[in-house]
């Protein structure tokens, strides 16, 4: 460090650059010290944390078992991740993970495949919307799982029920979504392709649908939510298969740790299933 | 010279929310518009520039009165007049290509034909090294030169701007300024802008309507006969710009203030 040639102003002529030299280290870190509170410097670190609360929840979980001392009334994390290989390792585990995932598929789809249009068509016309829109906020606030009866008695026991339980959960998130986002759709749009002589048709696809569409998969991914939430729900009375059936067969066998097991698999699914939708979405949005 | 537009009598009244009292926006306004100039609409704030602007190019309908189009009655926007959005109104999702080339996908344009006219007209407005960029990537002059091409695709007769320079700086609006007046030459259109600056009428337009407060009606057009580019020193702009003055004071002084403002 070669010496400055000029003197700090506030402090008129200091006595030699050795004095000067101290007070500026002592005064740089406080003033970092300040402005940041912490960055992550390592790509691991993003990850300690987590990991951390993970590890004490894990050793709380436990510590309670022990304590507790009752293997079906509450297993630890050990006896779960044992119950987890195992049932992995008899194939069972695949079988369930994929009949539920179809079973989502085809529910979430179908749900997109009406509500998307539905709500552009009552998004478009206001009058529309506005004669189905009592109808639609009386069977929006019925859970789910109060279909139940019906889709049993319509749709027996299979696939059918739990589809039918996903349509409902992911349906009314969708519609509404689509209907606030062909609504919101800024006027200025559709003034400039009017300009232009656009067709109604051209307005909808060229238009409409795209200055909607960041709004729409908002509606989408909680759906997806919504959606997964209730597959669990739908499996339970209405299927012979899938994740929500090996929670329920696992408890008529008092096998808790296999409950246990099951929801945590829901829970992974749930996660890695919203973490493709972000990653989509981000794909897709990033030009709006 | 010819009248490429006609407003006769043009009234518009209308009301702001359902069961809200009518408000008379315009009364007994009469506009000729003639081929080939560049006509300001000026005056105060809320007198109905943007409502006149909106009538003559279809977007809106008159309550009273005409407006026609080389004889022909307006009854909704079409390409032959297109409007430059006060804020441009270009579409995030497509490119400055994509944006340009819209007025002729919707007029069929086969998509070769298309491509080759927007890239002609996105060097026309200077912009060949965003031709991909979205809007969002763009500067406020960038946007507006795309919002102006994206217009002359379409080989527009009529071009109308609402305060086409309000949102940018003041050395970009200066650009653009000069820039319009370059398109304007090389197209020959016929171009209304809306405007509240002064400086920007007696700049471009070969006559300045003075508009009166609400009902709005066209109290004075002033003509400007200097040769571009002007001087806005010269004593033939001091006189303009008195003229306007003039007209836009008389203006508000002897509306009849029927509404609280």
């Amino acid at each position: 460090m070669s010496a400055k040639p000029q003197a700090p102003p506030e402090k008129p002529a200091p006595a030699s650059a050795a004095e000067r030299t101290p007070a500026r280290c002592l005064s740089k870190p406080s003033s970092r010290r300040r402005r940041v509170t912490w960055v992550p410097c390592l790509p691991g670190e993003r990850l300690f944390f987590p990991l951390l609360a993970l590890g004490a929840f894990l050793l709380l979980w436990q510590a309670a078992a022990a304590w507790y001392g009752s293997d079906y009334l509450l297993p630890g994390p050990a006896a779960v991740l044992l119950a987890l290989l195992e049932v992995a390792r008899s194939g069972m585990l695949l079988e369930h993970v994929a009949v539920s995932l179809y079973r989502f598929g085809v529910g979430y789809l179908l749900a997109a495949l009406v509500a998307l249009p539905l709500g552009l068509v009552f998004g478009w016309y206001s009058r529309l919307h506005q004669a189905f829109d009592p109808l639609i906020q009386v069977l929006r606030p019925i859970s789910p799982v109060a279909w139940f009866p019906l889709a049993v008695l319509w749709f027996k026991i299979g696939d059918l029920p739990a589809i039918f339980i996903i349509f409902i959960a992911s349906f009314f998130p969708m519609l509404l979504a689509t209907i606030a986002a062909v609504r919101g759709v800024d006027r200025v749009y559709i003034r400039v392709a009017r300009n232009f002589g656009s067709s109604e048709w051209d307005l909808l696809h060229k238009v409409v649908i795209p200055a909607a569409f960041p709004y729409i998969t908002v509606g989408l991914h909680i759906a997806l939510g919504v959606g997964w939430i209730h597959l669990v729900a739908g499996e339970m009375l209405g299927a012979q298969s899938g994740l929500g059936y090996f929670i329920i067969d696992a408890r008529n066998f008092l096998r808790t740790d296999q409950v246990i097991a099951g929801m945590l698999l829901v829970g992974l699914l749930g996660l890695s299933l919203d973490r493709l939708m972000s990653w989509t979405e981000r794909r897709v949005r990033s030009r709006w | 010279m010819k009248v490429k537009i006609e407003a006769s009598g043009v009234g518009k009244r209308f009301r702001r929310r359902l069961g809200a009292e009518e408000v008379e926006a315009m009364a007994g306004l009469e506009l000729n518009v003639y081929q080939g100039e560049l006509l300001c609409l000026l005056g105060p704030n809320g007198c109905g520039k943007t409502t006149l602007l909106n009538l003559l190019a279809g977007f809106d309908t008159p309550t009273a009165g005409s407006i026609s189009l080389d004889g022909c009655p307006v009854r909704m926007p079409g390409p032959e007049a297109v409007m430059i959005q006060q804020e441009y109104g270009l579409f995030p999702w497509r490119t400055v290509r994509g944006n340009v080339e819209l007025g002729l996908e919707l007029a069929r344009v086969p998509a070769a034909r298309r491509r080759r006219l927007a890239l002609e007209l996105i060097a026309l407005v200077g912009l060949n090294e965003a031709v991909d960029r979205y809007p969002r990537e763009l500067s406020g002059g960038m946007q507006q030169r795309v919002a102006l091409a994206r217009a002359l695709a379409v080989e527009p007769q009529v071009l109308f701007m609402d305060e086409p320079f309000g949102a940018l700086d003041a050395m970009t609006r200066h650009k653009m300024q000069a820039e319009l007046i370059r398109l304007w030459r090389e197209k020959e259109m016929t171009i209304i802008f809306v405007t509240h600056d002064f400086n920007e009428a007696l700049l471009l337009a070969d006559r300045v309507a003075v508009m009166t407060p609400r009902p709005g009606r066209i109290k004075e057009i002033i003509t400007i006969n200097q040769p571009r580019p002007r001087n806005l020193l010269s004593p033939e702009a001091a006189q303009a710009r008195e003229a306007i003055h003039r007209a836009l004071v008389e203006g508000i002084m002897t509306s009849n203030p029927k509404e609280p403002a």
